[in-house]
């Protein structure tokens, strides 16, 4: 599904992703912790393809093609979804019609017919339901005014509307009570698929009793100090980053 | 008269960037003169964007009046005449209403007007159906100077449409005046749609006074004219009279569009509104200018005015210049302008989503300029022009690519 070889990449001229390795098979779900300022949101930004976040050498293939050479909509529509560490507000535009337009977008770049607008209202009240999310929070604009945790489940609503093959997600357990916890962690497990695969991003082990991966990665410095099983996610909450790091 | 006003426009010339109130509208260096006098009628014109909506139409076709409501047809209390029959024996009630002590471009005006509508809502008549005003200039080299006026007696209310359309092949230039009066208790609501397309120059003048507790309520949306300047001169003349402008542009192409406004607060707690937002892409190009003046009777008077803008392209400007003169001690003014960039952030969120950039970009800017478009509320007619709006943020979006 995705191979990342031995990446560098710089932000504003400083190299922040000093030679990461990773492979994600389909159907997987890979976790990866370390400490704050260790490279992971902008790993997910690189996978994204944000402007600004300069790759300087390596590759990244998805699904047999050249990452990198996609602009971030492109990738979006070849399926690869970001539920961002801190996501965006933007006044004016509502929930509901972000998403209808984000839906219809990336079916017509596919070639697939635009979605039926009952038919899309009926499925995006479906999911807000599941995640708790109100009508109004749909009709309102765009995480502004939401709390942290609403912008949290607005992004597991995209996530799931959008149904992309490699979902990345960037903390998306920081300022979710265990309520919200739970609920986004069954709303990602909904989703997992043998054709689907989960890149997660997270500080605490915490989720990961939730979303239980099949491999744990620990970034430190920009690169991979160490892969396992779930296992090594407890080991991080027992022993901390640096004496697993240093242990490897 | 035409005389005395052609003196008044001689004595002046041609506006340029040394006067205050044409500081970013070089008028002269966009004129490019040798324009004959429009003789109105033949030309094409264009389906406007209004077509089949139910309405009291009246078609203006360069320089022209051409068609209008016949009287049966309008309801009881309404009168819509030509100018141009007006003039022939001019009535004693129309002499205030051309006076040649104006602006140069007013004077011009005066001096060699053709045509215009004048149309007078009796007292405590209520207009249903809204009255459409179709301006076209499809004539290249040309100039028309057409006037216009719109009298609301007491309580009268009357919602009036305007659309400025036209592509002439070469240079025309379109100096429209209208005068508006609102008695007592009076409620205009007044939008206008500064559509041309091509090298058109279009400078409209409206002359507003606004009596004890009436409403001017006036919607602009400007875009597409290579120069289209709209000026309002509003006097709230009489206690609790009150004004309400909302403005939005798209400025593309080497296009510039000017909403121009001045209030004057002359009697106490009179209240003005003024939002105008708006983009500029390529080398586009928007200057608003308001200035709210408060004489020193206007106590409890109440003023905001709001200019916000976003830049697409580094050769895009936007020039805004908000002015305050207050000479009441007791009054509530308020006055802020910004100009700034899409935000880099939302751009991408959006574009993570799969939309493309350019579509990202016409998302946000009509988000941006929403407020406005929400002004205009539900209809018809307001979806037309919402989709008008679309299609000029389309067009500046892909350029900004
Ligand atoms: N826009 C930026 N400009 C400069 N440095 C940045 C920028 N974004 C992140 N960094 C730096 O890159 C490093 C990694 O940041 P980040 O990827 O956000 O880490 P994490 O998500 O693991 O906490 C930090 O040292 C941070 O200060
Ligand atoms: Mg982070």
């Amino acid at each position: 599904m995705l191979e990342i070889k031995d990446l560098h990449a710089t932000v504003d001229g400083k190299e922040i992703v000093k030679g990461l390795t990773l492979s994600i098979g389909a159907g997987q779900v890979h976790a990866v912790m370390g400490p704050n300022g260790s490279g992971k949101s902008t790993l997910s930004y690189v996978l994204a393809g944000r402007e600004g976040y300069q790759v300087t050498s390596g590759s990244i293939i998805y699904r047999g093609r050249d990452l990198l050479a996609l602009k971030a909509e492109e990738r979006a529509a070849q399926g690869i979804f970001l539920a961002m560490q801190y996501p965006v507000e933007i006044p004016g535009v509502t929930t509901l019609n972000f998403l209808r337009t984000a839906v219809n977008a990336q079916a017509k770049a596919r070639g697939e017919p635009q979605i039926d607008a009952v038919a899309f209202l009926k499925r995006i009240r479906a999911v807000a339901q599941n995640l708790s999310i109100n009508e109004d929070m749909l009709k309102r604009s765009l995480n502004v005014g939401f709390s942290g945790g609403e912008k949290k489940r607005n992004e597991i609503l995209q996530l799931a509307m959008l149904g992309p093959s490699l979902a990345i997600l960037d903390e998306t357990d920081s300022g979710l009570d265990i309520d919200a916890l739970k609920l986004v962690a069954d709303g990602v497990n909904d989703m997992r698929s043998p054709e689907r695969s989960f890149l997660v991003i997270t500080h605490y082990q915490r989720l990961l009793d939730y979303i239980v991966p099949d491999h744990v990665h620990v970034l430190s410095a920009g690169r991979i100090a160490r892969s396992g099983g779930p296992d090594l996610a407890r080991d991080l909450e027992a022993q901390g980053y640096e004496r697993v790091v240093n242990a490897a | 008269m035409r005389a005395e006003a052609l003196a008044a426009f001689l004595r002046q010339g041609l506006p340029h960037k040394r006067l205050e109130r044409w500081k970013y509208t070089d008028f002269r260096t966009h004129f490019g003169g040798g324009l004959a006098l429009a003789q109105g009628g033949e030309g094409e014109t264009p389906v406007d964007l209004f077509d089949g909506l139910n309405a009291h139409r009246v078609l203006l076709s360069n320089g022209a009046v051409r068609s209008a409501p016949e009287p049966e047809g309008l309801p009881d209390g309404v009168e819509i005449i030509r100018l141009a029959d007006a003039l022939t024996t001019p009535a004693l009630w129309l002499k205030p209403w051309l006076r040649a002590d104006r602006s140069a471009l007013e004077s011009l005006n005066l001096a060699f007007m053709t045509d215009g509508v004048l149309i007078r809502v009796g007292a405590k008549t209520r207009v249903t159906l809204p009255i459409l005003l179709h301006n076209t200039m499809s004539q290249a080299g040309v100039m028309a100077h057409t006037r216009s006026i719109v009298m609301l007696e007491e309580g009268a209310e009357l919602t009036v449409i305007e659309i400025d359309d036209g592509a002439p092949s070469s240079q025309s230039f379109v100096n429209s005046v209208m005068a508006l009066s609102l008695d007592d208790g009076a409620r205009l609501h007044h939008l206008r749609l500064v559509a041309a397309q091509g090298p058109s120059l279009l400078v409209r003048t409206d002359q507003v006074e606004v009596a004890r507790n009436a409403r001017y309520e006036t919607l602009v949306f400007s875009s597409g004219t290579a120069l289209a300047r709209s000026e309002l001169n509003v006097l709230l003349a009489e206690p609790r009279s009150s004004f309400d402008l909302a403005g939005a542009y798209v400025a593309s192409g080497e296009e510039l569009n000017d909403i121009t406004f001045s209030v004057t607060h002359d009697a106490p707690h009179t209240t003005s509104r003024m939002l105008v937002k708006g983009v500029a892409g390529g080398e586009g190009r928007a200057t608003v200018q308001g200035s709210v003046i408060v004489k020193p009777d206007a106590q409890k008077s109440d003023s905001h005015q709001l200019a916000r803008g976003i830049l697409l392209s580094p050769r895009a400007e936007i020039d805004q210049k908000p002015e305050l003169e207050i000479f009441a001690d007791d009054v509530k003014c308020g006055h802020g302008a910004a100009i700034g960039a899409l935000d880099g952030e939302q751009l991408f969120y959006l574009r993570s989503r799969g939309i493309p950039e350019p579509q990202a970009r016409a998302v946000l800017i009509r988000a941006f300029i929403g407020e406005v478009v929400e002004r205009l509320g539900t209809g018809d007619w307001q979806a037309r022009i919402s989709a008008w709006l679309d299609s000029r943020l389309a067009i500046v979006t892909e350029e900004a690519a």
